[in-house]
């Protein structure tokens, strides 16, 4: 898919002439596979795998690396049906059966914190998603060179800046005892006292997003960027030819060039919404907004303390892998039934 | 060419707003930026902001004062520059083979690749395979294990595929075999994400320090991260424990963990900044891919 | 794995047929050949080379190379774990209590005690009658610690409520006892000042969880720090976040938010957020140790203002709380040595650990090395000054010059002395005034006290502290839970408005915890404690 089909809706495209060359290639693909069929199976196998001899050589070492170290290791879930203790190690730990999922699942705070982690993962995933291409957008439109080279650069820094930091600066900020929002708002004539604005936990999902959303933006926009960079400028000539403005040409050309990458990172990070880690919150959590701020990765550790600790967490972790795996083959499927290319 | 009100009213607001995010988002680094040139003690008040109160080197010489900084930044360095080039090579190998749609194998392989994403075994069992492979206390287990990451495979797969199918078909009809279509052909006009995926994975092998900690015990494999973190640690414990009895408060607060932690963020991030205008060179400004076509 | 498996068998065969004779090793021949052992280390610049520890290798021959374990909590257990599941770890832990056990369930420790029993004739003399303590169930002995031979209260530890000195200056210096005069006296502060430097003035304030309702209402109550838990005197042990006397402090805090006096924010300071208010002066008094107050009582210092410094003194919740927080135990330490399978020739460990027993080896890693560290003036030993003032330039003196280091831990206590009838360590009461400031000596004039520990009530023998034991299987979950409920409902209480609505909340929280376990919980660690009292007994009164 890619580039060309999307170019295709694309009004401008006529100028460009090499729709015709793609279809052309399409067909005779087709025509070859065709052909293909009426032949030995088996054989027209092997003298495939001779055929590509090349990518198969520049794979297979790759892919066996990486079985080698993401797959190997799934030996440890094991773990997760037994009392498991390092010392002792898989061959003589005792069997559990499933006492390990059923107690994540007894625990009435389970479901809390599954709201919780979900929630905040996607309201981080959908702004992040958005701002990125939107900021990504916004450079792309910025003519002088260093300007734009200036803020991209200003932009991307506090992702290396610690999380510890990041939260202490928030802190204090939002502080009710002289922060500098509470200050600005006093100081305007907004409000009278100052807000505990973390000490309010329906807040506490809208400031953890902010907060990731500035940490984060510049960062995530540096693909969307690169991603504009490799679009074929004839397209954004001729469209100029044809009179389009600014707006026509984002909205035809440089949108639909760079969601087929926007699709693949959003359907990735769905899988991953469960997996939202627990820096963030747990610096920027109080014991007021608890409720609202725990997340799934934190109760883990608070469990892997607790009596059965590894097993557990290794059941939680079993349990994030089958979320995650169903949760992308979903959104997969769905990407490719609407016309949209899929990641697999 | 004439431009409309509406269009420059557009640039001269998306200036505004781009300047004004700038300011925002800079701001967390240009505080430490200033609490590390700060006198400790003073930064303590939480009364510095962008400029440092009381200028001192003293943060950071207390970090150099360490002697293992020297020879763990070379191995940083060595790790980051062998691990990215190894790594971003590989990566858009086994991306090239994928973006190919005729390749018999490509459907396998993207499904052992993506839900390899999502699967974790613990930590206990990838110790004991990397143990039992021979590389703990070894520089290859900076290397090796995370050569592959599947997220910039994807990334760059999906770049491959929107090139034109021309450029690879008129190569085949010369006769080109698949390893010079790739190096020949696809990565020269695709600078603008191979330099992005270099730049992710580059800063990936600088700043972790966590494989060093769980697998090289010998000090003459540690690398920058790792040594800077042991000070950091080491400043919060001068703090916190007092285990030795002698902590009383005139020994103490030399420095804080504060001042530590924005001398050490300052230090790594700082070569990152330089480096960054000459990758970001390929991916911010528009390459013209048609000019390459032919 | 069965190599390494091969390996183990073959160093613990050797150890247990060789002990002494030659091996092929040709490091570990003899008794007083050098010989080298990895250690674990929480402290990642400790240093193996420093000059103190280079003259106890001479006398002993043992060397050592730190293995540092990092990072938080989490990331520590982690490496544990691995160590234990890989059988990497090194020849010598130095780890709490409830690792020790994993290890040792593990079966990764070597027994010591007839390692001690041959090699370790100061360590068994100096355990005395505490030794047998040290047994396990099994009778073995799996780790070593140190034994607190100290009689009299360590001269650094001061009581952890603080009060401003200018709050105590301008109320005239008085005597404060209870919750209710430190509240009457900042009232009166506050109402005089209501702002400083233009920011609000901050009666009472604390930094976490645990220094903002737990410690202080133990401590108010007069009772020894057993964490989160207190015993009675028929060894019963209670949890006391639902204790009457919690149930008081929370009033006390109450009190205070309703008179506008408690930090609006004090649910989400950290020790960062927190300490910044400390280092501007705003805060007038709380709970805060000296690791939370030693950055910003020099910040103050340094920035002249040093009314702002905080007086410590004990509190109460009234004149008759007896006071029993002051505590002595037979040992201080939390962590302990074990020697790991690993470990060639253990007896070459015991009898460098029986070094350090000696009045020689105290002397060493305590005071360091006479005339270079310390001199001795009229029979008594008196650290040098430029030793002193050398540690105030440098934080990292102490552990460069081998004063700290992991065999600090086996010091005999602060406070204890050695047979010479000499104190075992510099931390005497002489040494910590001479740290003092002008305005710290001053307040402490008025008071008539000398040391901020004078005020502490007399030190009390007790057996043990409960965090000392090893807790009891399943209890750490329901733990985890209760702290989970406590932390929550707390604020509610404390924002109370109302008595009723104190009240109501109050009764929420104590069913919520009751629900989590609160009653197995008591009922194991009681279990736990008197099993332990009954060896203590027994060893004791042998």
């Amino acid at each position: 898919m890619g580039l060309s089909l999307i170019i295709k809706e694309s009004p401008y495209i006529l100028h460009e002439g090499r729709l015709g060359d793609y279809s052309m290639h399409m067909k005779m693909e087709a025509s070859r596979t065709v052909a293909r069929e009426g032949s030995n199976k088996r054989k027209s196998y092997f003298r495939k795998m001779g055929r590509q001899y090349q990518l198969i050589l520049l794979s297979i070492p790759f892919v066996l690396i990486l079985i080698l170290f993401n797959y190997v290791p799934l030996w440890g879930w094991i773990m997760a049906f037994q009392n498991y203790s390092p010392a002792k190690g898989i061959t003589g730990s005792s069997f559990v059966g499933l006492e390990n999922f059923t107690m994540l699942f007894e625990d009435d705070q389970f479901f809390r914190v599954l709201r919780n982690t979900l929630v905040m993962s996607i309201l981080s995933l959908v702004t992040g998603f958005v701002c990125a291409i939107v900021l990504a957008l916004l450079l792309n439109e910025v003519r002088a060179s260093f300007f734009k080279r200036t803020i991209q650069t200003l932009t991307y820094i506090p992702h290396f800046v610690s999380m510890v930091v990041i939260a202490n600066i928030v802190l204090t900020f939002l502080s009710p005892d002289g922060g500098f929002i509470n200050t600005l708002l006093m100081n305007m004539g907004f409000i009278k006292e100052p807000i505990y604005f973390m000490g309010k936990g329906e807040w506490f999902w809208v400031i953890h997003t902010l907060v990731g959303l500035w940490k984060e933006i510049g960062w995530s926009t540096i693909i969307y960027l690169a991603v504009i960079a490799g679009l074929n400028q004839e397209v954004y000539e001729a469209a100029d030819v044809d009179g389009a403005n600014r707006f026509n040409k984002i909205w035809h050309i440089t949108i639909p060039g760079i969601m087929p990458t926007a699709m693949i990172l959003l359907i990735l990070s769905v899988g991953s919404i469960i997996n939202a880690g627990y820096e963030s919150q747990f610096l920027l959590s109080n014991p007021l907004v608890i409720d609202y701020s725990e997340v799934l990765d934190l109760y883990a550790l608070n469990l892997s303390f607790g009596s059965q600790q590894y097993s557990a967490g290794v059941a939680l972790s079993i349990f994030k892998s089958i979320v995650s795996v169903i949760l992308v083959v979903m959104v997969n499927y769905a990407a490719r039934r609407t016309g949209k290319s899929g990641v697999f | 060419m004439r431009r409309s009100i509406g269009d420059i009213s557009f640039s001269v607001i998306n200036y505004m707003f781009l300047a004004a995010l700038g300011m925002i988002t800079v701001y967390p680094f240009l505080n430490l930026l200033a609490i590390s040139f700060n006198d400790s003690l003073d930064s303590l008040r939480g009364a510095v902001y962008v400029f440092p109160n009381e200028f001192t080197l003293d943060n950071y010489r207390v970090v150099f004062k360490s002697d293992s900084l020297l020879h763990a930044g070379i191995l940083s360095v060595a790790r980051t520059v062998l691990g990215t080039a190894l790594s971003v090579l590989c990566t858009a190998m086994l991306a090239y083979t994928l973006s190919r749609r005729e390749y018999m194998f490509r459907k396998p392989i993207n499904l052992i690749l993506i839900v390899s994403m999502y699967l974790n075994g613990g930590i206990i069992p990838t110790y004991l395979l990397i143990k039992n492979l021979g590389m703990t206390n070894t520089f290859w287990v900076y290397i090796i294990p995370g050569l592959i990451s599947v997220f910039n495979v994807i990334i760059i797969r999906s770049y491959f595929e929107q090139l034109p199918e021309g450029l690879i078909e008129s190569a085949k009809v010369e006769g080109a075999s698949d390893i010079s279509i790739l190096f020949r052909v696809i990565l020269p006009i695709s600078l603008p994400v191979i330099s992005t995926i270099t730049l992710f994975v580059a800063v990936g092998h600088w700043s972790s320090w966590f494989d060093n900690y769980l697998y090289n015990s010998k000090e003459n494999l540690s690398v920058l991260q790792y040594e800077l973190m042991k000070i950091l640690i080491q400043s919060t414990n001068q703090v916190s424990s007092n285990a030795t009895g002698y902590v009383d408060k005139n020994v103490l607060a030399q420095t804080t963990p504060q001042s530590i932690r924005a001398t050490l963020t300052v230090i790594v991030t700082m070569p990152i900044i330089f480096i960054y205008p000459f990758l970001q060179k390929y991916f911010i400004k528009g390459m013209t891919v048609g000019a390459m076509k032919e | 794995m069965k190599k390494l498996l091969a390996i183990t068998l073959v160093l613990t065969l050797s150890t247990f047929s060789l002990a002494g004779c030659g091996s092929k090793n040709s490091e570990t021949t003899d008794d007083t050949g050098p010989v080298k052992y990895t250690i674990s280390t929480t402290d990642p610049k400790m240093k193996a080379d420093t000059k103190i520890q280079k003259m106890i290798s001479e006398k002993t021959g043992v060397e050592f190379e730190y293995m540092p374990v990092i990072g938080g909590a989490d990331q520590a257990k982690q490496k544990y774990e691995i160590w234990l599941a890989s059988e990497d770890y090194p020849d010598i832990v130095n780890m709490g209590v409830d690792n020790i056990s994993k290890y040792r369930d593990g079966g990764a420790l070597q027994p010591m005690e007839d390692l001690i029993d041959q090699y370790g004739p100061n360590i068994k003399k100096k355990f005395g009658k505490f030794y047998d303590l040290l047994r396990d169930k099994d009778g073995h002995i799996y780790s070593l610690g140190n034994v607190n031979l100290s009689k009299e209260t360590p001269a650094n530890v001061q009581g952890s409520f603080v009060v401003q000195y200018d709050v105590l200056k301008e109320a005239g210096y008085p005597q404060i006892k209870t919750l209710d005069q430190l509240f009457d006296v900042l009232q009166a502060y506050v109402t005089k000042h209501p702002t400083m430097d233009g920011k609000e003035t901050i009666a009472f304030s604390g930094a976490g969880a645990d220094l903002t309702y737990n410690n202080p209402s133990v401590n108010a109550a007069g009772l020894p720090d057993h964490g989160r838990f207190s015993i009675d005197s028929d060894n019963n042990v209670h949890v006391a976040l639902t204790s009457d006397y919690t149930k008081k402090y929370y009033g006390f805090l109450n009190k205070l938010q309703n008179a506008g006096m408690l930090d609006k924010e004090i649910f989400s300071l950290n020790y960062e957020t927190a300490s910044t208010k400390l280092a501007q002066g705003r805060i007038l008094a709380g709970f805060f140790p000296q690791w939370v107050l030693g950055g910003p009582e020099s910040s103050l210092i340094a920035a002249g203002k040093t009314d702002r410094e905080f007086a410590k003194f004990p509190l109460y919740f009234d004149e008759n709380v007896q006071d029993h927080s002051n505590t002595v135990t037979p040992s201080s330490s939390g962590n302990n040595w074990a020697i790991t399978k690993n470990a060639k020739h253990p007896e070459r460990i015991i009898q460098y650990l029986d070094y350090l027993f000696t009045d020689e080896g105290q002397k060493l890693i305590s005071w360091g090395i006479e005339g270079q560290h310390y001199d001795v003036v009229e029979g008594k030993r008196v650290r040098k000054e430029e030793v002193n003032n050398q540690i105030k330039g440098d934080p990292d003196y102490l552990i460069n010059e081998g004063l700290a280091s992991s065999n600090s831990m086996f010091s005999f206590g602060d406070g204890a002395k050695l047979d010479d009838g000499d104190y075992a360590t510099p931390l005497t009461a002489d040494a910590i005034a001479g740290n003092y400031d002008d305005a710290t000596k001053d307040i402490l004039k008025k008071y008539n006290k000398k040391i901020w520990a004078d005020f502490l009530a007399k030190p009390e023998y007790i057996p043990a502290y409960l965090w000392q034991l090893n807790a009891p299987e399943k209890s750490t979950a329901i733990m985890k839970k209760m702290e989970q409920a406590w932390q929550k409902e707390t604020p509610k209480m404390i924002l109370a408005k109302t008595q009723g609505e104190f009240d109501a909340a109050w009764n929420s929280y104590v069913g919520q915890l009751d629900q989590a376990g609160l009653k197995n919980l008591e009922q194991m660690w009681t279990e736990k404690w008197k099993q332990y009292i009954e060896v203590y007994n027994k060893a004791t009164q042998k």
